[in-house]
């Protein structure tokens, strides 16, 4: 064996070291934090095995309004039981949650990076932030309902315009979180110190970035929950001609019909958004636990 | 102060002058009797808003409802929802805020995010569940102008208790959980520590130093709610069909109706506007000392 191996092997296993004492220090002391990565995890895996572990075929038809498999008359074949024409109901809502998961990280993003741009340029220029501000301030004397009935009855059945509408909506509390979290860290004595050595804008906001890190997840998993909900029930009013599309607001409305001889159809799609939200915000929770404790 | 009112003021203005030219638009680029010329159809639709801004009559969506006995409804449950949360919210947040039992306090963290995470649709069926009072029925039937005129036979308990009681959950848990971040962070600083030493009095500290810096900072974050609030109340009026803006706009998306759709949005957001301007002003001359950090916002 060569130096230069024993070299790489004794950096790969403090590696591992450090790897294992974060998880220890992080994830596994933090109830919060290991229940919402361990779950987000789990739905991350069944987001992208669910076509290997389920033959979702909804042209497959079997006997209708069957009940859910622990009911009297259940088939185990149909887990939830099948709708009113004969599809499976637990596929239907692996589709529509695979859908609204989709939908909502796009919203999500999309406005992680308008809100990051805004933020940039308002924290650049000055006449800027005067412009973005009352930009923002339209936007939130505009109610989310409103603007998605504007945009749908001007743009017809697009699915995108309704959700730039909705997360629009949301972003200017969001942009607002972030520039309050900013602006405090920007006013602390460290920065100021730093400020004094000359050290440029960028290097400035690396020193505070690892400060900001908790506090814009927060934000950012209170824009995903926000966007989450009012996804699920602007799909449930059927508002934005959005018919053709699997989601599960719109599974919610369907599946009413069947709620007094089966109300797990329903029940089912308003827990997969119930369980979702739970489990993102106890990371959220775990974060500001585990920030919480690094302050002393 | 009045530096800073005129100037809230002004932006108010901005904003719904820019949001008139927006709706004149919406309603302009759909209307087929444009016999006026563009600026004149402007000067006529700002005069028509201005004069009367909660007249209807020119929607034809409903001839004999008026905005004022569509907007009035849906403003008193926002008002009873604000009322509730900030009576509920604040002490709570407060408490929780000072509270220093670990155990105690993640275990209301958790029941929040329970609530939190709630779709409207699942409070309102579980509920249903809970005291058989909703008829479920009801969400079912996509013809909401002929639901529209049946609201008069639901009773008036089904009408005010149980939507107040699903839109007060959200809010209040917002407050409690902006509240009492507020008092965490105000508490672990040095002039609360001082004052504790110099004042042996908690409640004094509290009432003297935790409160004005907490205060205005909540009502200031949980002012960029209030578009939220009036979402939530919209969406409730149609769940359980009760008499508001919230039906009232579903009816005008389903009979595609621009002009009903625009007075909507101009009211709205007067509503919005005026609301937000009063909760900036109100801080401004309760706490004085925050102006200057409000003025960078």
């Amino acid at each position: 064996m060569r130096p230069t191996d024993v070299i790489n092997m004794t950096n790969a296993h403090s590696i591992f070291t450090d790897m294992n004492h974060w998880f220890r220090k992080h994830l596994h002391q933090n109830l919060f934090m290991a229940i919402g990565i361990y779950g987000i995890l789990s739905i991350i895996t069944l987001y992208f095995c669910t076509e290997w572990l389920f033959d979702m075929n909804l042209s497959t038809i079997s006997n209708a309004n069957l009940p859910p498999s622990w009911y009297e008359n259940g088939v185990v074949s149909h887990f939830l039981g099948t709708d009113a024409k004969g599809h499976d109901i637990f596929y239907i809502l692996l589709l529509s949650y695979k859908s609204t998961l989709l939908l909502t990280l796009r919203t999500t993003f999309y406005m992680m990076l308008i809100g990051a741009i805004f933020n940039y340029f308002a924290y650049r220029f000055k006449i800027i932030h005067v412009i973005i501000n009352l930009f923002l301030s339209v936007f939130i004397v505009i109610t989310p309902l409103l603007s998605v009935i504007v945009l749908s009855l001007l743009l017809g059945d697009n699915l995108s315009s309704m959700l730039i509408a909705i997360g629009v909506a949301y972003l200017p509390a969001f942009i607002n979180n972030i520039e309050r979290s900013v602006h405090s860290e920007f006013n602390k004595k460290y920065i100021l110190a730093d400020r004094l050595d000359g050290v440029s804008g960028f290097h400035l906001f690396i020193s505070a970035a690892p400060n900001l890190v908790s506090n814009y997840f927060m934000q950012l998993v209170a824009l995903f929950s926000q966007i989450l909900l009012a996804i699920t029930v602007i799909t449930f009013f059927n508002f934005g001609f959005i018919t053709h599309h699997p989601d599960l607001g719109a599974m919610m409305r369907t599946m009413l019909i069947l709620y007094s001889s089966n109300p797990w159809a329903t029940l089912s799609a308003c827990f997969c958004v119930m369980f979702t939200l739970i489990l993102i915000n106890f990371i959220s929770l775990g974060l500001q636990l585990n920030s919480r404790q690094e302050r002393g | 102060m009045l530096s800073f009112i005129a100037k809230k003021i002004l932006t108010v203005v901005i904003i719904l002058a820019i949001i008139i030219l927006l709706c004149f638009m919406l309603n302009y680029t759909h209307q087929t009797d444009n016999q006026l010329g563009l600026f004149h159809e402007l000067a006529h639709y700002c005069s028509t808003i201005l004069s009367n801004p909660l007249d209807l009559n020119h929607t034809y969506i409903l001839p004999d409802e008026t905005l004022k006995s569509v907007l009035l409804p849906s403003a008193m449950r926002f008002f009873i929802v604000i009322i509730l949360s900030i009576l509920i919210g604040f002490p709570a947040g407060i408490y929780f805020g000072l509270l220093n039992k670990p155990i105690l306090n993640n275990g209301i963290k958790v029941i929040c995010v329970i609530f939190y995470s709630c779709p409207i649709v699942l409070l309102s069926l579980l509920l249903n569940n809970l005291f058989h009072s909703i008829d479920i029925e009801l969400l079912n039937q996509p013809f909401v102008l002929e639901r529209y005129t049946e609201h008069h036979t639901f009773s008036a308990k089904i009408e005010f208790n149980v939507p107040i009681f699903i839109l007060v959950v959200l809010p209040c848990i917002i407050t409690i959980q902006t509240v009492s971040k507020n008092v965490e962070s105000v508490i672990r600083q040095n002039f609360i520590k001082i004052s504790l030493i110099k004042n042996p009095s908690k409640f004094n500290v509290i009432m003297k130093h935790v409160l004005p810096n907490v205060i205005p900072t909540s009502m200031n974050q949980l002012l960029y709610h209030s578009s939220n609030l009036l979402f939530s109340v919209m969406m409730v009026e149609i769940l359980f069909n009760i008499h508001g803006l919230g039906l009232f706009s579903y009816a005008a998306f389903i009979n595609s109706n621009y002009s009903a759709i625009s007075s909507m949005i101009v009211m709205t957001s007067f509503f919005l506007s005026f609301f937000w301007l009063i909760g900036q002003c109100l801080i401004a001359i309760l706490y004085p000392f925050t102006l200057k950090t409000n003025a960078s916002y």
